[in-house]
């Protein structure tokens, strides 16, 4: 491999630590705080509970989806189909429900790769005409403060209303 | 800062401590490498489920399965020629380019210490770690060759240290111990677990101690960051990080962050080779033993180690060790002297020093 010529190495240097520095002051940003070496930054226990929210004869509802991440929703037809959580979101800390587990990058990072994982699975319910969307409540505990909850929701799929073109 | 720069075009040194650490490294990216495909096989591939790449312009532009997998062949591969130094710095090179390429494809992957890893493995492409310990290695003396890219290495490292440090400086829940005291309640079982003594496990989760433990963490972060620069603290520096490591180690899990970090303690050693002398006494039990010892563990390659033939004047001691300076210790300030070059016995150092600062010209001092 070829060695930097000397003159460029002071260039080579400044860029490298430019990049850095600039990767390091914008972590906070990243929910994450990837690329800004920020270790332990939290000590953060959540515990996930998924429902699916419906629109039927009962009206708008959430129904709560079982530990397992799977539940059994209709078609058009009013055919049963059957649903995983697993089937799309494979990482153990996204797909364990109703236990509280460690949120090792923090509430901020979970919580925004839930909101993902929501968005992802909703968009990936084929045939689904029972699910209007999927609903994550969240208790988070933080620094051994005490429980608070967060709501997370992932887009319509449907709306009666119209929006979004109304039950497919 | 002018002078830093001035030093980057000219420095030069002996390479041969760069083939220890990317031994190091090289090992540390195959066991990633490896751990990945392990991953692969437990969870599936990534790409055929729900990801999040760090940036827009790769979503839903995950490769192909089969393309995957070779890329992590390839890692693998890339990782075992570092190790024995076939083609090691663009096997580097390439590690950490492929190695951030799947970071930035799915941030659920993401980890400090891999991205860190991945950082150092980048830099070190750029020094001539291929110079000892390895199999493409030139017979005859290794060249004097240029440090830049270990001093950017060394910055980094730095970084790091300040990085981290200066986060839980400015974060209130770190600053008064709540993060480590619920940390240190989550994991305590863990540290029992890897030999920690419960009584002293439980002393730590006291409010107070985490309390008193998260500002001495906070210290220790930017003390490193600042003295590992400095010659009169660098060894007191490396001791305190190795200790502080190998704590994080036992209380926590952090993949391969503390080898990584005590690995690349040894960027910090003076570049030269076999610039000390240990002289052992061959009729003593104990001279023998410690003669073969550091023969055994000077991985640094630090001393030039000989039996001597005892006469009246060195007949009353098993070692003598000759400092850089050409100056002598015995007894302790020997051991002390072996301790803090000998990477094994390092930890050691701090003890023995502490006991041999009380003799007649302690080891406390950094003198080389």
């Amino acid at each position: 491999m070829v060695d930097l010529p000397p003159r460029v190495r002071p260039w080579f240097a400044a860029l490298f630590f430019g990049v850095q520095a600039a990767l390091i002051v914008t972590a906070a940003r990243r929910p994450d705080h990837a690329f800004g070496f920020q270790m332990f930054s939290e000590s953060t226990v959540i515990r996930i509970r998924p429902f699916r929210e419906v629109d039927d004869a009962f009206g708008i509802r959430l129904v709560p989806i079982d530990s397992s991440g799977s539940w059994v929703s209709k078609d058009a037809q009013g055919n049963a189909l059957s649903f995983a959580w697993n089937d799309r979101v494979k990482r153990p800390e996204l797909r364990i429900f109703d236990q509280w587990i460690f949120a090792g990058y923090g509430a901020d990072a979970q919580l925004d790769r839930l909101r993902g994982a929501l968005s992802d699975m909703a968009s990936h319910l084929e045939g689904d005409t029972d699910t209007r969307r999927l609903v994550f409540e969240v208790d988070v505990k933080k620094n051994g403060g005490e429980p608070f909850v967060v709501r997370l929701e992932s887009p319509y799929r449907w709306r009666r209303d119209g929006v979004n073109g109304g039950a497919p | 800062m002018r002078d830093f720069f001035a030093r980057l075009r000219t420095e030069t040194g002996d390479p041969y401590v760069l083939g220890l650490v990317r031994v190091c490294v090289g090992a540390f990216l195959f066991w990633h490498a490896l751990s990945a495909a392990r991953e692969l096989s437990a969870l599936g591939y990534f790409g055929d489920g729900f990801y999040m790449p760090f940036l827009d312009a790769l979503s839903g532009r995950a490769p192909a399965r089969g393309v995957f997998v070779g890329i992590l062949a390839l890692r693998i591969l890339l990782g075992a020629m570092i190790v024995v130094g076939l083609a090691a710095r663009p096997a580097l090179l390439a590690s950490a380019l492929l190695g951030l390429y799947v970071l930035l494809l799915d941030r659920l992957q993401f980890h400090h210490n891999r991205y860190t890893l991945l950082v150092f493995a980048f830099l070190l492409s750029f020094t001539r770690c291929d110079q000892s310990l390895s199999v493409a290695a030139t017979p005859g003396p290794r060249l004097e060759s240029p440090l830049w890219a270990v001093r950017l290495m060394q910055v980094q490292v730095s970084l790091v240290y300040l990085a981290s440090g200066g986060s839980k400086l400015l974060d209130r829940d770190w600053r008064e111990g709540l993060v480590l005291g619920d940390r240190l309640l989550r994991f305590g079982e863990q540290a029992v677990a890897r030999g920690v003594p419960a009584g002293f496990v439980h002393f730590l989760q006291e409010p107070q101690v985490s309390s008193g433990l998260a500002k001495l963490a906070i210290s220790t972060e930017l003390f490193l960051c600042v003295a590992l620069w400095l010659r009169k603290s660098r060894v007191f520096a490396l001791w305190w990080g190795v200790m502080f490591h190998l704590t994080i180690e036992l209380t926590s899990s952090v993949e391969i962050f503390t080898w990584l970090m005590l690995a690349l303690y040894a960027l910090f050693v003076t570049h030269d080779v076999r610039a000390r002398k240990l002289f052992y006494n061959p009729r003593r039990m104990k001279g023998v033993a410690l003669g073969w010892t550091v023969r055994l563990l000077d991985w640094f390659l630090r001393f030039d180690v000989r039996a001597w033939t005892p006469d009246e004047v060195q007949g009353g001691h098993s070692i003598v060790v000759v400092r850089r300076d050409g100056s002598l210790a015995t007894g302790v300030r020997a051991l002390a002297m072996i301790a803090r070059t000998v990477p094994l016995l390092f930890p050691l150092w701090g003890p023995l020093a502490l006991v041999a600062s009380f003799t007649r010209k302690g080891d406390l001092q950094t003198a080389a």
